[in-house]
């Protein structure tokens, strides 16, 4: 807390510093870009009086302001990085007002183009391109990015209004949701192409496998085109990776940092070479039983270890040749991270009478580190004023190295008293490594220039995920009091060893796709109008292996229990020798999906209008191992849907406009959801579902846009979304006892609507950028829960329920506060996000749905360039270490108080993660 | 009349009858039963046969006296069918337990009797080689190397169609075998121990399980676990059953019915247990058993060792004794896993708990208690155990104290067991019952006569709780199950004496 009003107290420094006294005469004025995509403000612009050597920079809102200056006449040269320079002669005998508007340098290179990409980059340049866009957008620019306090795509993102990450275990975003909607009805896109995933669970890349420093810009599109693809009812994200520029370029940065849990607690970490890359089943063969001495013990023998600093570097480098026609980009970027944190996890046990029971306090100490390597190549090449192709390459490697300690507080009798009572430990090492392969080839051809253009893409990506040897012993000891005399100290129980788990994961995925838009412009009676159709077509295979073997410590020789002595005294024999081939959870499974789309774009005076229609194909099936004799051994399903759009935007005036859409989209299952596999998660069994079907959803659009004032925006829209089946992740009764398991659903149709406001202003070197968004979105559901009648013999009774979609929060609401100095060179910003409480978990049982509760995390950063082409950088996230705690919105009735918890609450802490500050510490360079 | 008057008449006339039961006991008669055969006689004695493409092909029709079959492989009975075995009828089943696919196992969709009698029972067994040799006497407490234990076949897995699975004076012995692939579909996962038998109607109509006079002798895991069934379990035999954990018994939601007259020696965990779901019961009434060496293996703590109901489980539970085991009953308020027992429907007591050793006995888990605190149980006025109840808290748990120098107390005089010798040392972890063991009860046991019955009056008038609308609606014992000769269930209400052996002769027939 100290630490953040620290921040805020400079930050007013530099804004109280920043308002300077005026002598003589002032000249000032506004520097705008004029480009092909229309006017914007160059920030960082230079204004310079020639015979004074004295000058300025253009602030956030494009002003440049020259203080004393004796009356004369004077040559003022306005000059911009990508700009061409424009000099004006003026006389001062009073304060002046002298405006500028820069053209881009080799514009008519751009022929090809239908979007601007040179200066893509630039904030403005994605405002303008968010004013014109045909349909309801949002874009991020590289420089917000650098500027921002975050290392991942991911945590950018949430900077756009509507947009809430889902942050992993880690407490790192991997998934985005926009407006509420889960991960799974949004889909990221690689320059417009679709990457698939390595992760076993969704079918869309995380994003936290992206280092923001590759990215030029962001595209986050809330209503979907007919030239889009259909499965994005929430939204799309498409990042466009870095180009080739007009002029030598290189962006290094090498930074280092760490994070304050590290500080506090040092982590523990396990030698991951030490780890069996094949399961025995892999290197022995089919038949093969395994022995105990096929399993390592090295894997599992923690040290603890204290500091490490972080260790991150990018480079980015890129030219044009051969006259321009050749470009070439270049980026490679290393993280090397460390991370530890405690997750305290309860789960709320059903007890009839709908009564909430906790079992278990769970304290796992988690200790991760990351490397994440990202390279990225780019090349293009303008055949001709009228051709232009594109070969594009991208290559990521994560992996992450987890040790969990876990201590379990085992609550029911023998705890008769806080330091009594069963206590269960384990050990777990889990490595995972991921790669992401992606090549794309595209053209863009004028084939009647000014009338027909043609542009196409082929695609081949392979995505990779291991999980080899994931590792945990568990023993169970604690605290007992003597039943003869239950008040006397108790006694420490030997530590009985058990269970001990080793599985191997693999799963392959292979995309193959082609796609093609043909666009015809004419204009009939003055009215222009674009015509496009296309299609696409995507093969995606995926190999899914697993491998799971029991281990079970051997008794000793007189019979009684094996006693935990450390793993290297650890006797075991394994319990299934053969491994678990013939299993669901080794499948082959693909998906081919043609779609096709015709699309009308026409403008009736100050009416845009786009309408279309495009079908989409889907054929999937899977083949797993388990024998003939079992049901769902292999599965085909195939449906056809039919997408209509039409969008409208108005132009009041030029500064406002009025937009109104609508679409129908879909989402699909994950290969992995309709595959009917079945194993142990982090914390449930988890089981998939042939059953699922496909969502399908009507999606209405409104918004109106003010644009006051170059740079800066008013936006304020309403949704509205009716989706039938969505898919969300729930338990389900499995019909033997109580048992339940954790499952992808169709729980019904949910409806979704909402309001966002976006409001930018700047004023000087402050800048204010705020976004919030309202959103409600009802499902009803029926759960079980049972009645007691005389203190016994329960009832069984199932009650309607009514609760959002899971992961949507009704209020999301984010701000920045931006300070930029060009003279001196200085950025800061502080951001906030707020997400308001939201449910992670959908329970089976009336009232006991997980709610994450509402966090607010505060971020700042800060950049000072000096010399010439180099600055220094501070980051800090998690400023205040927002709590992540999630809570069923009932009290438990533990007799003695459960560790962690508040009975003045009157609600039940399930699970509480602290992740600690990240600080970050860097230099850059750019030329 | 006096009472001392009475007392005296009451030992005469009880001494009279004993001698009376006794002569009648040594009254042997056989008749013969008509033959009965279902659908076609089986006589390929290589099981299951295969069609062209190399799948088995399901069995059905009557395995015929005196005939021994082998089976090579999963033999599965469809809905509908129903597999007969004619007394004296023997399977051996060829498998070692280390994979599902050489373990293998009967999946019964439909029917199946083994129609065993007291001189012809049927036989389940291993096929015997160098490779998986049977157990012998030596192996008293070494689950590690212990042949029952090595799971050599998957045992009796009935899918929700079944309707009756009848095991009478049948041997069921070397189960355990792991799961497959279709473990999820029985509520297991691959690579888990199959229980010696499962069977589940789920959603529909009840089936039927009778297991009559019959003996399960190692067993992985569980022995009998079943789920939305009528059941009586009777007369049986259950020994080292479970090697790191498992009952002889686990009885499930949604099973109506009787346990009666079991003995349980050397189970890992309990010997009987009930356990129901949330929002529904599990109604067994648990009576006349004889429970003794159990709890000991079990590697997890905060499970019970003897006769446990949980989670909305109710029923009768009396006339049991339990000798030597971890403790005595529990009506479970919570542990690890169960949650608060049916306590509405449960009823309890005239139950004798016996420890040969009060304090703990050195190592994890070894100790004997009469009665786990901090659960619902309490000691009844016609319990026989040293038990001192405590306050009733809120929750309506009891923290009493054992009286640890109470042991040896309460020795229910087995004719030929001496419970203190077989306390001393680690004997009270013997799996194997001694040969001539014999559990009925010498005159001037404390258990006879202790019991509750049809009849009976004072302490020993058959119980009744009007409040609790179960006990009243299914009865003690309960009568759910058809009455006929060979498909139906014969039941023996309970005694007057505890246990399973009771000194009129009835109950358990079996002789060790």
């Amino acid at each position: 807390m100290q630490r953040s009003l620290y921040f805020i107290y400079i930050f007013l420094i530099f804004s109280i510093a920043a308002i300077g006294q005026t002598q003589s005469y002032t000249i000032r004025g506004v520097v705008t870009q004029n480009s092909a995509q229309g006017k914007g403000v160059l920030t960082g612009a230079t204004v310079n009086v020639k015979k004074l050597s004295k000058g300025a920079s253009a602030a956030l809102d494009g002003i440049y302001v020259i203080k004393n200056i004796p009356a004369g006449t004077y040559t003022l040269r306005c000059s911009f990085v990508g700009y061409k320079y424009r000099d004006t002669t003026i006389t001062v005998n009073g304060n002046r007002v002298i405006d500028f508007s820069l053209d881009e340098q080799n514009s008519d290179l751009n022929a090809v183009q239908i979007a601007g990409r040179r200066n893509a980059e630039s904030e403005a340049s994605s405002k303008k391109s968010e004013q014109l866009s045909a349909n309801i957008v949002n874009i991020i620019s590289a420089k917000a990015i650098q500027l921002s306090p975050d290392i991942t795509v991911a945590n950018v993102l949430q900077r756009v209004s509507g947009v809430s990450v889902e942050r992993s275990g880690g407490g790192e975003g991997r998934y985005a949701i926009i407006r509420g909607m889960d991960q799974r009805y949004n889909y990221t896109l690689i320059n417009g192409i679709k990457i698939p995933s390595p992760d076993n669970k969704s079918r869309y890349v995380p994003l936290d496998i992206f280092p923001a420093e590759l990215v030029e810009r962001i595209e986050v599109s809330k209503t979907l085109t007919p030239d889009k693809e259909g499965d994005a009812i929430g939204g799309s994200i498409n990042m466009v990776m870095k180009n080739a520029p007009d002029r030598p370029y290189i962006n290094a940065s090498l930074s280092t940092g760490y994070n304050q849990n590290l500080l506090n607690r040092g982590y523990d970490a396990f030698p991951v070479n030490a780890i069996n890359k094949k399961s025995p089943y892999e290197v022995k063969g089919p038949s093969y039983l395994a022995m105990p001495t096929d399993f390592t013990r090295d894997n599992l023998k923690y040290t603890h270890k204290n500091f490490r600093p972080n260790a991150m570097a990018s480079l980015s480098a890129g030219d044009r040749f051969f006259d321009n026609r050749l470009g070439l980009m270049l980026s490679a970027s290393y993280q090397n991270t460390y991370k530890t944190y405690q997750n305290v996890f309860s789960p709320a046990e059903f007890q009839d009478g709908g009564l909430l029971y906790l079992k278990h306090a769970y304290v796992r100490n988690y200790s991760t580190e990351v490397t994440r390597t990202g390279l990225n190549a780019k090349a293009d090449y303008r055949i001709n004023e009228h051709n232009k192709i594109s070969l594009y390459n991208f290559y990521a490697i994560l992996d992450e190295a987890q040790t969990r300690m876990t201590t379990d507080t085992v609550l029911p009798a023998r705890r008769t008293r806080p330091g009594t009572g069963q206590i269960i430990y384990s050990g777990r090492s889990r490595f995972q490594r991921q790669t992401i392969y992606n090549s794309t080839l595209q053209g863009e051809h004028a084939l009647l220039p000014e009338h027909l253009n043609f542009s196409w893409s082929g695609v081949y990506s392979k995505a990779t995920s291991k999980i080899p040897d994931w590792a945990e012993y568990t023993y169970d000891g604690g605290f007992y009091a003597d039943a003869a005399t239950p008040n006397a100290a108790p006694y420490t129980r030997p530590n009985i060893t058990q269970e001990f788990n080793r599985a191997w994961w693999a799963n392959h995925d292979r995309d193959l796709s082609g796609y093609g838009n043909l666009a015809f412009n004419d204009k009939v009676k003055s009215v222009p109008y674009t015509f496009t159709v296309g299609g696409m077509y995507r093969d995606k295979h995926r190999d899914n292996f697993y491998q799971n073997y029991t281990l079970r410590p051997e008794p000793n020789s007189d019979g009684t229990p094996q006693i935990w002595s450390g793993i290297d005294n650890f006797r075991w024999s394994v319990y299934n020798p053969a491994g678990s081939p013939g299993e669901a959870n080794n499948y082959r499974s693909n998906e081919k999906i043609t779609a096709g789309y015709a699309m009308l774009k026409f403008q009736l005076k100050k009416l845009e209008t786009i309408l279309g229609m495009r079908i989409e194909n889907t054929d999937q099936d899977f083949n797993t191992d388990v024998p003939v004799t079992l049901g769902a051994k292999t599965g085909k399903i195939s449906y056809s849907d039919q997408l209509p759009s039409v969008h409208f935007k108005y132009l009041l005036n030029d500064k406002t406009n009025l937009r109104l859409s609508y679409y129908g989209a879909v989402s699909r299952p994950g290969f992995f959801e309709i595959v009917p596999y079945s194993f142990q998660g982090e914390n449930w069994t988890e089981k998939g579902n042939p059953n699922l079907l496909h969502t399908t959803s009507n999606n209405f659009d409104v918004r109106y846009e003010l644009f006051p004032k170059l740079n800066e925006q008013f936006l304020i829209g309403a949704f509205y979304k009716r989706l039938h089946n969505p898919i969300e992740y729930g338990f389900q009764f499995t019909g033997v006892q109580s048992q339940t398991v954790y499952q992808p659903n169709n729980f019904g149709d949910a409806t979704n609507y909402g309001l966002e406001l976006v409001f930018e202003k700047y004023i000087r070197m402050l800048g204010l950028r705020v976004n919030y968004t309202y959103t409600n979105s009802s499902i009803t559901t029926s759960k079980f829960t049972s009645m007691l009648t005389n203190g016994g013999g329960a009832q069984t009774v199932y009650i309607d329920e009514k609760r959002p979609l899971q992961g949507q929060s009704a209020h999301i609401a984010n701000a920045a506060l931006l300070y930029k100095n060009t003279g001196i060179g200085l950025d800061m910003q502080l951001t906030w996000q707020y997400t308001g409480k939201r449910i992670v978990l959908v329970a089976p049982y009336y009232g006991f749905d997980y709610w994450q509760k509402a966090t607010n995390t505060f971020d700042f950063s800060a950049e000072k360039k000096f010399a010439a082409h180099f600055s220094a950088f501070a980051k800090v996230q998690n400023i205040l270490n927002a709590r992540y705690e999630v809570y069923v919105y009932k009290p438990a009735i533990n007799a003695a108080l459960a560790p962690y918890q508040n009975a003045a609450l009157g609600k039940t802490l399930t699970e509480r993660s602290l992740y600690g500050q990240n600080y970050q510490l860097g230099l850059r360079y750019i030329l | 009349m006096k009472k001392s008057t009475f007392l005296t008449c009451l030992i005469i006339g009880a001494t009279a009858a004993f001698y009376s039961c006794k002569k009648s006991g040594t009254e042997t008669v056989e008749i013969s039963k008509p033959l009965f055969v279902v659908g076609s006689s089986i006589g390929d004695t290589i099981l299951p046969k295969k069609d062209a493409n190399g799948n088995s092909i399901p069995l059905k029709g009557t395995m015929l006296a005196g005939k021994t079959y082998h089976v090579m492989s999963d033999v599965t009975i469809n809905a509908g069918d129903t597999l007969y075995l004619q007394p004296g009828a023997k399977v051996v089943i060829h498998g070692d337990g280390k994979s599902p696919e050489t373990s293998p196992a009967f999946y019964v969709n439909g029917s199946l009797v083994s129609n065993g009698s007291k001189t012809a029972p049927n036989w389940f067994t291993v096929f015997e080689t160098p490779a998986t040799p049977k157990t012998n006497s030596s192996y008293k407490d070494d689950a590690a190397n212990d042949p029952a234990f090595k799971g050599y076949w998957g045992g009796f897995q009935c899918g929700p169609s079944a309707k009756l699975l009848l095991l009478r004076w049948t041997h069921v012995e070397y189960t355990g075998g792991p799961w497959g692939a279709n473990a999820p579909d029985y509520g297991a996962k691959s690579g888990d121990p199959r229980f010696a038998l499962y069977m589940n109607s789920v959603t529909n109509a009840l089936g039927s399980l009778i297991v009559e006079d019959s003996w399960f002798m190692g067993s992985k895991d569980d022995g009998i676990r079943p789920q939305n069934v009528y059941m009586s379990i009777m007369r049986n035999t259950f020994t080292k059953i479970g090697a790191g954990g498992g009952e002889a018994t686990n009885i499930k939601d949604g099973v109506y019915g009787d346990m009666a007259y079991n003995l349980t020696y050397g189970i890992a965990t309990n010997g009987l247990k009930t356990s129901g779901a949330a929002g529904k019961v599990c109604l067994v009434n648990i009576y006349n058993n004889t429970v003794i060496n159990c709890g000991f293996r079990q590697t997890k703590t905060t499970r019970n060792g003897s006769i446990n109901t949980e989670t909305n489980a109710g029923g009768f539970i009396y006339n049991n004794i339990i000798a030597n085991s971890k403790s005595g009953l529990r009506i479970t308020y919570q542990s690890e896993k169960g949650k608060p027992s049916d306590t509405l429907n449960t009823s309890y007591g005239n139950n004798l708990t016996y420890i040969g050793r009060g304090n703990p006995m050195g190592g994890a888990e070894q100790y004997m208690i009469f009665i786990e605190p901090n659960q619902f149980t309490i000691k009844k006025s016609t319990d026989l155990n040293s038990y001192v109840n405590g306050s009733i808290t809120a929750n309506g748990t009891n923290i009493g104290v054992n009286t640890a120098s109470d042991s040896l107390k309460y020795d229910p005089l087995f004719a030929n067991y001496d419970l203190a010798a077989n306390s001393i040392g680690r004997n009270y972890r013997n799996s194997v019952i001694p040969t001539g063991a014999d559990f009925h009860l010498r005159i001037g046991s404390p258990a006879i006569g202790a019991g509750v019955y049809i009849g009976g009056s004072g302490k020993n008038a058959l119980p009744a709780k009007a409040a609790a609308p179960l006990l009243v609606q299914y009865g003690f014992p309960q009568r759910k199950l058809s009455t006929d000769v060979v498909f139906g269930a014969s039941i023996t209400p309970p005694n007057k004496d505890l246990g399973a052996f009771p000194t009129d002769g009835t109950g358990n027939q079996h002789k060790y």
